[in-house]
């Protein structure tokens, strides 16, 4: 079974749902039977029930008792007896009594209507006690017990003679009780005796069958544990007792009359017998299990309350009781209202645990909890099982579809048209995609493309792949069918080679595919995963391969000598150097000396052999650690590394002079001495990436071949810092000088008296990456004695510029920086003069003083600056040549205090008071003083201070290209 | 009202059939308990003490299992044999018939005509089995294929009990030998020696005449009732008869022995007589004191003595003691039924039955000698019964206990025993202290008249 987060079966629907229904259903059907008031209802019930039960007991209690207290036929038989047996002695029934043999005779004499009362009352008891006339304690009694009065046996088997005199047993063939005795003992409180004795007095008026009395008292009995008993007094004529009769009904009997199991409420529950003060004690007389209930036993007493009135039923209110206990409380009617014991209420009670009184709505509501509890279950289950039954086909057909093949495309049926109509569609869509599957293989086997495609899927046994992967790999196609094979048939095929397989150092995809006895190939292998589906692409590019390859070696390697290129040699030397695959090495650069003459005098061919014959040298000689190409016509190059400083040497000299031994046979019989100069520089002391490399092994050797040729020369800073700019610079000079490439910025002079803008000073910025510097291009031009074009190009370039820009009302000047001993040609003046004429009196002549002035060209400027009134300005005053003779020598103007005086010039004093001089001097002489470097507001302040008259620095304005971009 | 019920039970049965009745309780449940009835014989002192037990079972086992047992005596074998005929005849106003009843072999063999007992095979296990005393199972085997139909309970035999006070003044005065009275003709000659001492008054007297005649038989050859073959053959020798009718019908007319009331130990108790012959379990009816009819009491002594064979016989005595059938009825019933059974008979019970009436317990661990002995004396039971009892037991290992043979007519055929030598006996002494001359009622002629005629009725219930 798959399950998915996002999806759940559909079992799980219609099963959740079925379940919600009837989940539904059974809320309602039990809501129903609990509001319908049915429990209440079966409370009630059950009230009524035990209501029944106990009054009907009652009543047939009070019935059971009536047969013996309305028995006046045995009290007038003994009465009757008593009286004839005094009358026959002419004795009244008192002095009869008086004596034993009398009483024994009268008690003999009414046996028999004991025994006769007895049966008819069913009683368990019955006797006659007599007076002796003295009171005492002892009397003369019959008292025959009967321990089944149900049951009555023809030979009074069942009665026993508990108390009488012996002769019963010759006269009656009665037994003896195991207590048997002639006499009753009774205690002075006897109630069922003495009480009623007593009562007789008591009660004058009422007659003997009014003082009927109930009480409970030890049996007489043995057996029996107590004894209810019913006496009456026997008064003779003068109202006298003389006695009592009476009936015992011992509890036993009474257990038997009141059976605890007709209460059928409550099985365990019992009868109890009492008396009541207003309903609310209960004196117990009897009960019919004490074992259970000791709190009730006869002569307890307990207090209750009222349970239900309507049905008589109270709750006991006593800790001691098992459980909680309820009585059905019903009266009992013993007495007439004549009687003296009249306002004796007697009951009889169920005893019942008072959950029983609610057990069978108690048992309602579990039997309810339990039924609906199981018919969820069932339905629970029942839907699992129908569902899992409805389902099984679905399910077949869902396990069915992912192994789906060509082959077998046919799908279960599930006999549901839906799913049926479904599984046909998938069908047929599995059949049009098989033949699309076949279509493709078709295509890419037309297009003549070598390419193979694979699926993999995790979950699926077959494996998806056009039949070129076996072309491909040039293996048997054995089990391939319907563009898919079985994926461990196909695993065992390609795991035999694995090993073939070699990755490329390009590109992850690319594999050498390496098969012994077969012609290599390169594949290019992609992978796709998505999920559990894996694509895997297989193509042939062998071809491609090795077009490329041989694109690549013709892009590295120099065609004449087969040596690296140019290009191939920088990206070794990227790798060996740059991403440190080396740690010491020494580059050097190669110049064969004289291939241009061999060139000019044997021709190209002859030239190219010269040149290959140093290749073919250094292929020869070149050790392992190494790297070398051609880098230009005559230009080698080679790197040798990792190897101690001194054994690189070794190995370059040693390489360099078989070269200088070598010699080339010319066209013309002679032979050609073999000759090259070579620099070279070390990594890492001297540069520590492959252009610096290069440029210093290549200054080595050019200073070599200037000097001497054919030797080898390593690289040196000082004369490379000193030499360089020379040596490189005459390029970049003639190159800036062709194509002006110079630039001109104007740094604002300000007036420190009133903060305008009094001039502009021309700088010139040549628009170079080596000559950046003017310094730089100055000294370079000097050496190649080109001074005479910058200044050309500084007037032509920084006038034009300046007057092309500046605004009409702008009277400012512009300051040229005039190079000392450069004078410009005639016809270049005279072009100047042309172009701006008046405006030339508006320009300032500035002397660099970097060279020595020659006079005789300064003489012709100042005719110059006479002609066009232009003034002249002292550069960088107080340093360098720059002293106080010049400015008497000349006529200037103008004197620009040089930077390094003003420089924190507000902290030096002594500064401050040679520029005062300074300063003073020059107004002396009518000269403007201007402070270059102004950098800071406090040097500004000072130099305004000492008197200078304008200032020029970054604090003020910066040198701008245009002349109105800053403010100042 | 009628509608809901019908709901109600609806979902009973549902709960019902879906919680499963099975359970091992068969049936029983602790909230709906089953009632049982219970009828016995008991009298007296036993059926308080059964009573007892009942009340015991009903606040323990009985509640934790749900059963209560209801137990109702019927006075007498006699009245619990009607009972149980008319219950089981199911006449008219007759009760139900109750799930277990007290009975003999005889009884209980009558009653199979109309009723079917429960094989107690099906409730006790072997193992259970082990527990009781063999003897005393073997003679509830009564039903077909070895059906175990009717359950020990308690068993009795016979003993003789003395009033040793009034022997020992005997005794002392005329050296009678109290081994005499291992014999019934010791016996008889020892009574007339008493009757003669104590100028004419009564020596012995017995209770269940039957057994006498019964045992006799069988001491000297016969088996009265043999069953043997089927069906029972009747075995009712004259010359048997005659030695029977010397030792008790002789010395009754002589005046030796006597019965006035219904029990002879009321007889000992009025000073009637000083010696008798009745069952174990009338122990605690024997007197502690005698009244003579003048009203003047003394106190009395007891022994109990094993009962007397007739002089060179194998000892004989009667075991006896009603077991316990239970009717065919619903599972809960039966096995509720066995459940107060077997617990009634659990060895605390049993003895506690058995130390307060004399009856002789039927557990195997409980008739010990050394435990119930021990038991007695722990809880001071009465000494007659506890002689009575150890007597019992004696009496157990030595003599051949004698378990009457049950068969369908059995009752009457014991009554005619009962009834007619004592009847006869108890006429002819009256004839003769009313001056009638004995020598008539001494003579052949007057055996062999009771002979014939007590043959003929006897022949009325056996073939």
């Amino acid at each position: 079974m798959r399950t998915y987060i996002t999806s759940i079966s559909l079992k799980y629907y219609v099963m959740l749902s079925l379940i919600l229904i009837i989940l539904l259903q059974t809320s309602v059907f039990a809501g129903f039977l609990i509001t319908s008031g049915m429990p209440e209802d079966m409370n009630e019930n059950t009230f009524k029930v035990l209501d029944r039960t106990v009054s009907a007991s009652a009543f047939s209690l009070e019935k059971y008792f009536g047969g013996f207290v309305n028995l006046s036929d045995f009290y007038t038989a003994v009465s009757d007896r008593t009286l004839e047996n005094a009358s026959a002695l002419e004795l009244s029934i008192s002095a009869y009594l008086n004596n034993s043999e009398n009483r024994n005779q009268l008690l003999a004499d009414i046996t028999p209507d004991v025994l006769a009362a007895m049966r008819a009352t069913s009683t368990s008891a019955c006797f006659v006690i007599l007076e002796d006339g003295n009171h005492g304690t002892v009397h003369d009694a019959v008292y025959l017990t009967d321990q089944n009065p149900y049951n009555t046996p023809k030979n009074n088997a069942d009665i026993y003679v508990a108390i009488g005199p012996t002769r019963l047993l010759y006269d009656y063939e009665l037994t003896l009780d195991s207590m048997w005795s002639q006499t009753l003992e009774t205690d002075i409180d006897c109630p069922f005796y003495q009480t009623v004795i007593d009562s007789v007095a008591s009660y004058p008026e009422l007659s003997a069958s009014d003082l009927g009395y109930f009480s409970v008292s030890n049996a007489i009995h043995e057996e029996d544990k107590n004894c209810l008993f019913y006496t009456v007094p026997l008064i003779d004529e003068h109202h006298k007792p003389y006695g009592v009769i009476g009936f015992g009904v011992s509890f036993n009997y009474l257990k038997s009359c009141l059976p605890d199991q007709n209460l059928l409420i409550d099985s365990y529950g019992t009868y109890l017998l009492g008396v009541t003060e207003n309903m609310s004690r209960i004196s117990s007389i009897y009960v019919g299990n004490d074992d259970y209930y000791p709190v009730l036993a006869s002569g307890e007493q307990v207090s209750v309350s009222v349970h239900d009135a309507k049905y008589g039923i109270y709750d006991i209110k006593n800790n001691s009781l098992p459980t909680p206990t309820s009585v059905c409380m019903k009266p009992l009617r013993l007495y007439t209202d004549q009687s003296p014991y009249y306002r004796q209420q007697w009951v009889l009670c169920g005893v019942v645990g008072t959950d029983t009184l609610y057990a069978p709505s108690d048992h309602l509501k579990l039997v309810l909890v339990g039924a609906v509890s199981v018919a969820l279950l069932l339905a629970v289950a029942g839907t699992f099982f129908i569902t899992h039954l409805f389902m099984r086909p679905i399910r077949v057909l869902s396990r069915s579809i992912p192994k789906l093949s060509p082959a077998n495309s046919a799908l279960p049926k599930t006999r549901i048209t839906e799913f049926d109509t479904l599984a046909d569609a998938i069908s047929n869509q599995n059949d049009s995609i098989y033949r699309l599957g076949n279509k493709m293989s078709d295509i890419i086997d037309v297009a003549g493309i070598s390419l193979a495609v694979c699926e993999f899927n995790e979950s699926e046994e077959r494996i998806y792949c056009t039949h070129q992967l076996f072309e491909i790999l040039e293996i048997s196609d054995e089990g391939w069918e319907h563009n898919h094979i079985l994926k461990p048939m196909l695993m065992g095929k390609l795991k035999k080679l694995e090993e073939f397989f070699e990755p490329s150092h390009e590109t992850a995809d690319l594999f050498r595919y390496h098969r012994p006895d077969y012609d290599d190939k390169w594949l290019d292998i992609k992978q796709q995963s998505t999920g559990k589906n894996t694509l895997v692409i297989i193509s042939d590019v062998t071809q491609s391969v090795l077009e490329k390859q041989k694109i690549l070696h013709d892009r590295d390697y120099d065609a004449l000598t087969g040596l690296y290129n140019r290009g191939a040699f920088a990206r070794e030397m990227k790798y060996m150097i740059d991403e440190g695959h080396c740690t010491n090495g020494l580059l050097s650069i190669w110049d064969l000396d004289s291939l241009k003459y061999t060139n000019d005098t044997y021709g190209h061919e002859v030239g190219d052999r010269y040149i290959c014959t140093l290749a073919d040298l250094l292929k020869r000689r070149m050790p392992k650690k190494s790297i070398s190409a051609r880098l230009a016509g005559d230009e080698f190059t080679m790197f040798l590394y990792d190897e101690p400083k001194e054994t690189l040497i070794a190995t370059l000299k040693a390489i360099h002079s078989e070269l200088m031994q070598e010699t080339l046979l010319l066209p013309d019989g002679l032979e050609l001495n073999m000759s090259a100069s070579a620099g070279m520089a070390f990594y890492s002391e001297d540069g520590t990436n492959y252009p610096d490399l290069l440029k210093y092994a290549d200054f080595a050797m050019y200073q070599i071949k200037k000097s001497s040729k054919g030797s080898i020369k390593a690289y040196n800073k000082e004369s490379y810092l000193k030499d360089y700019i020379l040596v490189q610079g005459v390029g970049e000079l003639n190159r800036l000088i062709k194509y002006e490439s110079i630039k001109y910025v104007y740094q604002p002079i300000i007036s420190l008296k009133n903060g305008t803008v009094f001039a502009y000073e021309a700088l010139m910025r040549p628009i170079s990456d080596l000559l950046r510097k003017p310094e730089e291009l100055l000294r370079v031009a000097q050496v190649e004695a080109k001074l005479d074009k910058i200044e050309r190009i500084t007037w032509f370039h920084a006038l034009k510029n300046f007057f092309g820009q500046v605004r009409e009302d702008d009277n400012a000047r512009i300051f040229i920086n005039s190079i000392p001993n450069q004078l410009l040609a005639d016809d270049e003046w005279t072009l100047i003069e042309k172009m701006y004429e008046e405006k030339l009196g508006r320009v300032v002549m500035e002397i660099t003083e970097s060279v020595k002035s020659e006079l005789a060209i300064d003489k012709k400027k100042r005719a110059f600056c006479a002609k066009w009134n232009i003034p002249i300005a002292l550069d960088d005053y107080g340093s360098g040549y720059s002293n106080s003779d010049m400015l008497v020598s000349f006529d200037f103007h103008f004197v620009k205090l040089d930077m390094s005086l003003i420089r924190d010039i507000h902290k030096n004093p002594s500064t401050q008071s040679l520029v005062r001089g300074m300063i003073e001097y020059c107004h002396e002489n009518y000269i403007m003083v201007i402070a270059e470097g102004i950098e800071t507001m406090e040097e500004y302040e000072t130099a305004k201070e000492l008197g200078a008259d304008f200032g020029q620095g970054f604090y003020l304005a910066k040198p701008s290209v245009s002349l109105y971009s800053q403010d100042l | 009202m009628k509608k809901r019920l019908s709901i109600l039970w609806i979902l009973l049965l549902a709960a019902l059939t879906l919680c499963g009745c099975s359970n091992d309780n068969h049936g029983l449940s602790k909230g709906n308990p089953t009632t049982i009835s219970v009828w016995h014989y008991y009298n007296g002192h036993t059926a308080s003490r059964f009573d007892e037990l009942v009340t015991e079972f009903n606040n323990t086992v009985g509640r934790e299992n749900g059963v209560i047992i209801t137990a109702q005596s019927m006075s007498s074998t006699t009245d619990l044999e009607n009972a149980l005929w008319n219950s089981a005849s199911e006449k008219i106003g007759s009760a139900k018939m109750p799930n277990i009843f007290q009975c003999y072999p005889d009884t209980a063999l009558s009653l199979k005509s109309k009723i079917t007992l429960v094989d107690f095979n099906e409730y006790i296990t072997e193992d259970e089995k082990l527990t009781y005393v063999r003897q005393f199972l073997d003679s509830g085997y009564i039903g077909q294929d070895n059906a175990w139909e009717i359950f020990p309970v308690a068993k009795s035999t016979e003993v003789l009990m003395l009033n040793k006070t009034d022997w020992d003044k005997f005794a002392r005065d005329t050296g009678a030998d109290i081994y005499s009275l291992q014999t019934w003709e010791g016996l008889a000659m020892t009574a007339q020696e008493y009757y003669e001492w104590s100028e004419g008054k009564a020596f012995f007297g017995r209770d269940s005449f039957a057994n006498y005649p019964i045992l006799g038989s069988s001491q000297l050859g016969h088996e009265l009732f043999n069953d043997s073959s089927y069906p029972i053959t009747l075995d009712f020798d004259q010359s048997v008869m005659k030695k029977v009718w010397n030792h008790f019908y002789v010395p009754y007319v002589n005046g030796y022995y006597s019965q006035v009331g219904k029990s002879r130990c009321d007889d000992v108790r009025v000073g009637e007589i000083i010696a008798l012959v009745c069952s174990s379990s009338n122990a605690a009816y024997f007197p502690n004191e005698v009244v003579l009819p003048d009203g003047t009491a003394y106190p009395i002594e007891c022994m109990v003595l094993p009962l007397p064979n007739f002089k060179d016989t194998a000892p004989y005595a009667v075991l006896q003691g009603a077991g316990m059938a239970v009717t065919k009825s619903t599972e809960a019933e039966e096995y509720a039924s066995v459940l107060f059974l077997k617990w009634f008979t659990e060895s605390e019970q049993n003895l506690k039955f058995s130390a307060s009436s004399g009856y002789m317990p039927v557990s195997l661990e409980a008739v010990k000698t050394d435990v119930i002995s021990a038991y007695l004396e722990e809880h001071s039971a009465n000494a007659v019964i506890r002689d009575a009892i150890m007597t019992s037991l004696t009496q157990m290992e030595k003599y051949i206990m004698y378990a009457p043979t049950g068969f369908v007519g059995g009752s009457q055929a014991k009554d005619v025993l009962e009834r007619t030598m004592p009847a006869l006996a108890i006429a002819d002494r009256s004839e003769i202290e009313n001056g009638a001359p004995p020598d008539e009622y001494l003579s052949e002629e007057h055996f062999k008249e009771w002979y014939a005629d007590t043959l003929s009725e006897l022949k009325q219930y056996c073939n």
